[in-house]
């Protein structure tokens, strides 16, 4: 009886002590963000970073301080674009909620990162580090309004008008005015 | 049974509990934007480089930062540190004076916990002239050693001040050196150091509570050689001559051996360069250092 008793408390024991042991770090969170285009009845396509939340248009038209970044489509040149409301695009989004007509139209700009980025540096960046800023093109004096013709696998950097620095790797995109674009970003 | 079944739980369970690989990204490095001193650039001598860095540990912790500057065919490692960084990546900014070197090659490397390395790299020439800055002259500081109840015993360099253990409060950030004797290889030694410096809590405790603790460098080559000659010292008007006698590659915290009349190069945390004579020193806990200095403004 004392054996058996025994027994059970050293198997109880191990068991508890195993797998305690065993446990694992949660995987970090990733940003990834989908945005349609301003078609697309389903998905939101107007981006607050410094929330890290996803607006509708008529959402986002009460919102105007806070957003960042939007999706849109033109055939041609710009495709599956994001742009921020400041950039002056018009013609795209129709009703009273477009963004031709809010009062706060922030500025986001968008460069090509200063060095040659591979998705594994990407992916290697953790949402935090610093050296999210650098790849940035603070010197780029055109082109910056928007990241066109996205394409998956395509590395952008922003600077948001609030001066947060990011960086985006495109997931997936489908073309079209009910088309979307995902990407994951990471912020300095 | 009992026993049979215990082992046979403890290999499974044990043999269940794999663990996960290492983060397999590599380190990236680069340049910040900004006011920095940038490829190509030309600096006269004596003119101030500043270079502004960032790291990502890729996905590991950043584990070593080193800098060389490799000039007239000499490599001279001017930091090479240890770190643990886990959040955020590093993020540093860098400062040194332009040498005589027509060509200066500047590279910044980083490690991370897996071994695995990141450099970069920068060439800076020589330009025309000479960018020598002013300094300031402090002619006399008494600092007291650790078991000295009547001087004080903090200098912040940049100022010439000296704080007590009561008055230090609020200016930790400040203190660049410190002083203390303690026996070392059979004999007493007048020794500068700094807040950073390991043992210095166990010469003054409190320095253990600060949370700001600077680390300045002392070249101790150039004071058991005796490499500052006094006239040079005397007539130094300008940081020539500070920035020219300190080595980075012979530099530690803590500096052994200040006897009277000793001539000890130092860089402060903040970058400044400096030279200290030892006008006075005492061999014992309840003596005193007088100190001249002249330090970069």
């Amino acid at each position: 009886m004392k054996t058996k008793f025994l027994g059970i408390a050293a198997i109880s024991f191990l068991l508890a002590f195993c797998f305690t042991g065993c446990k694992k770090d949660d995987p970090e969170p990733k940003n990834i963000v989908k945005l349609g285009a301003q078609a697309n009845t389903s998905v939101g396509g107007f981006l607050s970073v410094s929330e890290k939340k996803v607006y509708t248009m008529q959402e986002a038209f009460q919102n105007q301080e806070k957003i960042d970044i939007f999706c849109f489509y033109e055939e041609g040149v710009n495709n599956i674009a994001i742009a921020g409301p400041g950039t002056g695009i018009d013609g795209i989004f129709t009703g009273d909620a477009a963004p031709q007509n809010w009062d706060v139209k922030n500025l986001t700009r968008f460069t090509k990162p200063t060095v040659d980025l591979t998705v594994a540096d990407f992916d290697a960046l953790k949402d935090g580090d610093a050296i999210i800023e650098t790849y940035f093109n603070a010197e780029q004096t055109s082109g910056y309004k928007k990241a066109k013709d996205l394409k998956i696998n395509d590395i952008y950097t922003f600077k948001t008008e609030g001066n947060i620095f990011g960086i985006i790797k495109v997931t997936a995109v489908q073309q079209g005015e009910t088309g979307f674009v995902e990407f994951e970003y990471k912020l300095k | 049974m009992v026993r049979v079944t215990v082992f046979a739980l403890f290999v499974i369970l044990l043999a269940g509990c794999k663990e996960d690989p290492p983060p397999s990204g590599l380190p990236l490095i680069n340049f910040k934007s900004g006011a920095y001193t940038k490829d190509g650039d030309e600096v006269p001598v004596g003119g101030k480089l500043l270079f502004g860095i960032a790291a990502s540990g890729g996905g590991a912790p950043i584990t070593n930062l080193r800098v060389q500057r490799i000039a007239d065919d000499k490599v001279i490692t001017e930091i090479d540190r240890g770190l643990f960084i886990t959040e955020g990546g590093l993020n540093e900014d860098l400062s040194a004076v332009k040498s005589s070197a027509e060509v200066e090659l500047w590279r910044f490397f980083v490690m991370n916990a897996n071994r695995d390395s990141a450099v970069i790299s920068l060439t800076v020439f020589l330009g025309e002239g000479s960018a020598y800055g002013p300094i300031k002259h402090f002619t006399s500081l008494k600092m007291g050693m650790q078991n000295n109840s009547e001087l004080p015993h903090f200098l912040d360099t940049n100022t010439g001040e000296l704080y007590t253990n009561q008055s230090v409060a609020g200016h930790e950030a400040l203190i660049d050196v410190l002083g203390f004797v303690y026996l070392t290889g059979g004999k007493m030694s007048p020794t500068l150091s700094c807040p950073q410096y390991t043992s210095v809590p166990g010469h003054y405790p409190i320095v253990g509570d600060w949370t700001v603790r600077n680390s300045t460098l002392y070249d101790y080559s150039a004071v058991d050689n005796d490499l500052v000659n006094p006239s040079d010292f005397d007539n130094a008007t300008n940081d020539s001559l500070l920035v020219a006698s300190y080595n980075p590659q012979s530099a530690s915290g803590n500096c052994k051996y200040c006897y009277t009349g000793k001539i000890v190069p130092f860089r402060t945390e903040a970058g400044k360069y400096g030279l200290i004579r030892v006008i006075h020193a005492d061999e014992v806990p309840e003596g005193y250092m007088e100190l001249e200095i002249k330090v970069q403004e």
